[in-house]
């Protein structure tokens, strides 16, 4: 059998696999050692595994991933997602749709803390939900805005997502963060129109709630201070000189948890399930950045990946032509995978075949920009039926919502995710802007 | 994921496994203090802690071996159950605990590897950069809770035969 | 696609770190691999997976060479300290030449000489070598020693890393793609690496000043091996042994050192067009850091003496050696 015929046979096995119910990290685990051993023999897979899982976990960038979901867990433990929606909420509560918008606005700050995007959509169905039930907001459209404010989190660095595409790509993650940032805004404003949309044809979705008198507005903006005190270390830090982006995830989280212990916010309790969520979430991480290290090390002896390459140069498309036709991959593959291993499993094919296309840029600005794009089609395949994780967390709050009108109440959000994402692919000067005035 | 409010399982192996996040939560707390304190001393005093880089990768991949058992133990690997809601209750368990047991196989093959290459490095004197700290130990220290891991998956197999969970 | 006259034989995967763009792997990697093929009558075929593709990290390239998880692997012996310590002579301070040919072969004469011991017993050597001087690049001039007083600067080895130290730098190792980040964000205030790597991190858009050493021998250098696996060695009908013997040991060198030195200029010519400054501390600002940097030397050969070494007869071997293709 050819190499080539291997890898699609692993492919095809790996996604059935995960389809009867396997674990995604063990079925990535378990498909490319046995293709790994198919190729190159036993006795060579049990030598590449004798060090292997060690070296790959002992990253330097890596140690970010566990850092940023601790400091999200020390900020929601210490009730400040909860003080974030309740500012937000004091200062635009009473428009109409205004409960939704302080949603999005409150993830928004909260992402600038917070790496995990699924972290973000399970601190706010806990914190904001219950709240929008009482002004009775419609189920499916507050569950999916819940949903969507995940994806404001992914879009708003830090991102481990990024940091993974860092990793995986070897590109810049200062710059990379720095890229984010105007398409993450243009996602917090496209998603404040959908809001304003649907509210405007709509109304009977999100009843309009009183306005709160000005004592009470003042206090709830003032309680958030240690939110931004900490946001403003991160940033400064990073952008005076003072430390890297990889350092900053270690600042960040000593200054949140520090911040949660002068406010006595933060008890015995909330620090070990801190570490508790924190070991879960990043194990969970981890094991599938294993599967993929063995699946990608037996695509490279496969030589899957220069085959595509070859392939994608002699089908004769534009580069914007290519680059539009792997985006509709990618939405379609993210519909029905874990996004995560989706990236970790294509980026060794698609990105050198990206990086060699001529857009018209040196290669490292390509690499950046198509990493903002891979962000964006991550976050629409986070919230996209039938398998969008964001949905998922949000469905195992929210028990009286039918996952239906969840999928239904993010749905405008997603079109309004596909606009952001053709634009993006059109204009890759608004990605790069940020990078090139700032390097 | 499971991001509830986490099991009062009082299980020997589930106990352990909570203990063990707990000591990798600590030492990755205790890796961004020192990391703090780096930056602190570049910033003021023009030095650093010495081998800071090296501590911190050392740390994140003693936690993250820390980290899996527990994982596993609530069977948080994340899994997708989309397409066999149709499927009779016990075949759905019979597969979920069937795939522990070849988790916990597989992670026994990484754990022996594990054990190989520790002694590997520590034969070939391998040490880290700065300090001189011999990398085998560390390697020695995840085939250690590897081997745990594996006892963990092939608990939560039975689990899920016995009582679902 | 080429005209070979038989089907390849034996297939060789060769993996190493950097990636395809790299100088190394365009420009002595390709054409290495393109020689050994054809002088083989395209009986060996030789695949090349850059970029760590075939998996691992770059400190564990060496065991994968022993191992056979590779064919062959390119790699650094300071990747894993501790482990060699005899090839780490090349890298004291002040021992190695400017130009990249000398080091190169003194290094692959040390080898065939047998004065690495056995350290290396466990793979086949195609070639050890080291590559040219390494140059300091900082944002600020540098003229003498006590403007390094304080510099974090990016060491590329543990031996250069001490050098710095007795210089009154702080040498920080670290990872050479984190490299960019940090000097961006001005965490270090600059780098010790040689010229070919340069563009690679774009150093010569973050720091402006480019500081070499008049004269040899120079402050540093790092130190290479091409390690293949025994067993697939042993394995191959002797003609072919043959072939890869022919393109082994100074044959390599030369090649290495040459691409090393190549780059050097081009690079070098580069940097100035940009409008950085390359400039060079005198001879007797060199022999200032030449003393300064004596205490390393003697603290390695009392730690190589526990290890079993003669490190005072290593080292002037190694400085003869230098000494002695510096003039060829
Ligand atoms: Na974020
Ligand atoms: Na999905």
């Amino acid at each position: 059998m050819s190499t080539l015929g291997v890898a699609g046979i692993a492919f095809v096995g790996m996604l059935a696999l995960i389809a009867i119910r396997m674990p995604i990290a063990l079925a990535m685990l378990a498909t490319g050692s046995l293709g790994y051993i198919y190729l190159a023999g036993w006795g060579t897979f049990l030598n590449y595994m004798k060090s292997t899982p060690y070296y790959l976990f002992s990253n330097y960038t890596l140690s970010v991933i566990p850092l940023f979901i601790l400091m999200g867990a020390f900020a929601e433990r210490s009730g400040l997602a909860r003080d974030l929606f309740a500012a937000a909420r004091a200062l635009i509560g009473h428009m109409r749709g205004g409960l939704a918008y302080a949603v999005i606005a409150a993830c928004t700050v909260f992402g600038a803390i917070c790496g995990s995007s699924v972290a973000t959509t399970a601190t706010f169905g806990r914190a904001a939900l219950p709240e929008l039930r009482r002004y009775n907001y419609d189920g499916g459209f507050a569950t999916g805005t819940i949903a969507i404010g995940g994806v404001v989190d992914l879009m708003i660095p830090p991102s481990i997502i990024l940091v993974v595409y860092a990793i995986v790509t070897e590109q810049n993650i200062a710059k990379l963060f720095q890229a984010a940032l105007i398409p993450g805004l243009m996602a917090v404003s496209f998603y404040c129109i959908v809001i304003f949309l649907v509210v405007r044809f709509r109304p009977h979705l999100a009843p309009t709630q009183p306005k709160m008198d000005r004592p009470e507005r003042v206090r709830s903006v003032i309680a958030v201070w240690p939110a931004l005190l900490v946001i403003l270390l991160v940033i400064g830090g990073i952008y005076s000189g003072i430390f890297t982006p990889t350092e900053a995830a270690a600042v960040g989280t000593v200054a949140m948890l520090a911040v949660g212990l002068l406010q006595r916010s933060l008890s015995f309790e909330d620090f070990k399930l801190s570490f508790l969520q924190t070991a879960e979430t990043s194990a969970m991480i981890f094991a599938i950045l294993l599967g993929a290290e063995v699946f990608d090390a037996f695509l490279a002896l496969s030589q899957m990946p220069q085959k595509a390459a070859e392939l994608v140069a002699s089908s004769g498309l534009s580069p914007y032509g290519i680059m539009f036709a792997l985006m509709i991959f990618y939405i379609l593959l993210g519909a029905v995978m874990d996004e995560l291993a989706m990236m970790l499993l294509t980026l060794p094919v698609f990105f050198p075949i990206v990086t060699a296309l001529d857009f018209g840029m040196p290669p490292d600005e390509v690499g950046i920009w198509f990493g903002i794009l891979m962000l964006t089609v991550v976050g629409i395949g986070l919230t996209a039926p039938p398998i969008g994780l964001n949905v998922f967390v949000v469905s195992s709050i929210a028990k009286d919502v039918p996952i239906t009108r969840t999928y239904a109440g993010v749905l405008p959000y997603i079109g309004a995710d596909i606009v952001r994402l053709t634009i993006c692919v059109l204009f890759p000067s608004i990605t790069l802007v940020l990078v090139r005035w700032l390097n | 994921m499971s991001e509830g409010p986490l099991s009062s399982d009082k299980a020997l192996l589930g106990g352990i496994a909570a203990g063990l996040a707990i000591l990798g939560g600590c030492l990755m707390l205790s890796a961004a203090v020192m990391v703090c304190v780096s930056v602190a001393l570049r910033k003021f005093a023009d030095s650093a802690v010495p081998g800071d880089i090296e501590l911190v990768q050392i740390a994140t991949a003693l936690s993250v071996f820390a980290f899996l058992p527990l994982c596993q133990w609530h069977r948080g690997n994340i899994m997708v159950d989309t397409f066999t809601t149709w499927l009779p209750e016990s075949v759905q368990r019979g597969l979920d605990a069937l795939w522990d047991i070849v988790y916990g196989l597989v992670m026994a093959i990484v754990a022996w590897r594990l054990l190989v290459g520790a002694g590997d490095t520590l034969r070939s004197n391998t040490v880290s950069m700065i300090l001189g700290l011999p990398t085998g130990w560390a390697i020695g220290a995840c085939a250690v809770m590897g081997i745990f891991l594996t006892f963990v998956a092939f608990a939560t197999a039975a689990r899920r035969m016995r009582s679902g969970v | 696609k080429s005209g070979f006259a038989q089907s390849p034989q034996v297939t060789l995967k060769f993996h190493h770190f950097l990636p395809p763009v790299s100088n190394a792997h365009s420009k002595l990697w390709v054409p290495w691999v393109n020689k050994v093929q054809t002088e083989s009558g395209g009986r060996i075929k030789i695949d090349i997976f850059p970029s760590m593709q075939l998996g691992g990290t770059p400190p564990q390239l060496y065991d994968q060479a022993r191992d056979g998880v590779a064919d062959l692997v390119w790699t650094l012996p300071g990747n894993t300290p501790g482990r060699f310590p005899s090839i780490e002579v090349m890298e004291l301070p002040f021992v190695a030449a400017k130009r990249g040919i000398p080091n190169a072969k003194a290094t692959q004469e040390l080898f065939d000489t047998g004065q690495f011991r056995d350290e290396f017993a466990e793979t086949k050597i195609i070639c050890a070598w080291s590559h040219d001087h390494g140059v300091i690049h900082t944002g600020k001039a540098i003229t003498k020693m006590e403007d390094l007083k304080g510099l974090k600067l990016r060491s590329p080895t543990r031996l250069a890393g001490e050098a710095l130290k007795a210089l009154g730098a702080n040498g920080i190792p670290m990872p050479l793609p984190q490299l960019p980040e940090s000097l961006a964000q001005r965490v270090l205030d600059g780098a010790v690496i040689p010229w070919e790597v340069v563009p690679a991190v774009k150093v010569q858009e973050l720091l402006k000043f480019h500081t070499e050493i008049a004269g040899s021998p120079t402050l540093y250098t790092a130190s290479f091996v091409l390690a293949m696996n025994k067993a697939k060695y042993e394995s191959l009908p002797d003609d072919l042994k043959k072939v890869i013997d022919a393109n082994s040991g100074q044959v390599v060198a030369q090649m290495a050192g040459q691409m090393w030195d190549d780059q050097a200029k081009a690079v070098e010519e580069m940097v100035r067009k940009r409008g950085n400054t390359v400039a060079s501390i005198n001879q007797e600002e060199a022999a200032r850091w030449k003393k300064a940097t004596e205490p390393v030397i003697e603290a390695w050969v009392k730690a190589a003496k526990d290890k079993g070494i003669d490190g005072e007869k290593l080292l002037a071997n190694a400085r003869a050696l230098v000494a002695k293709y510096e003039k060829a």
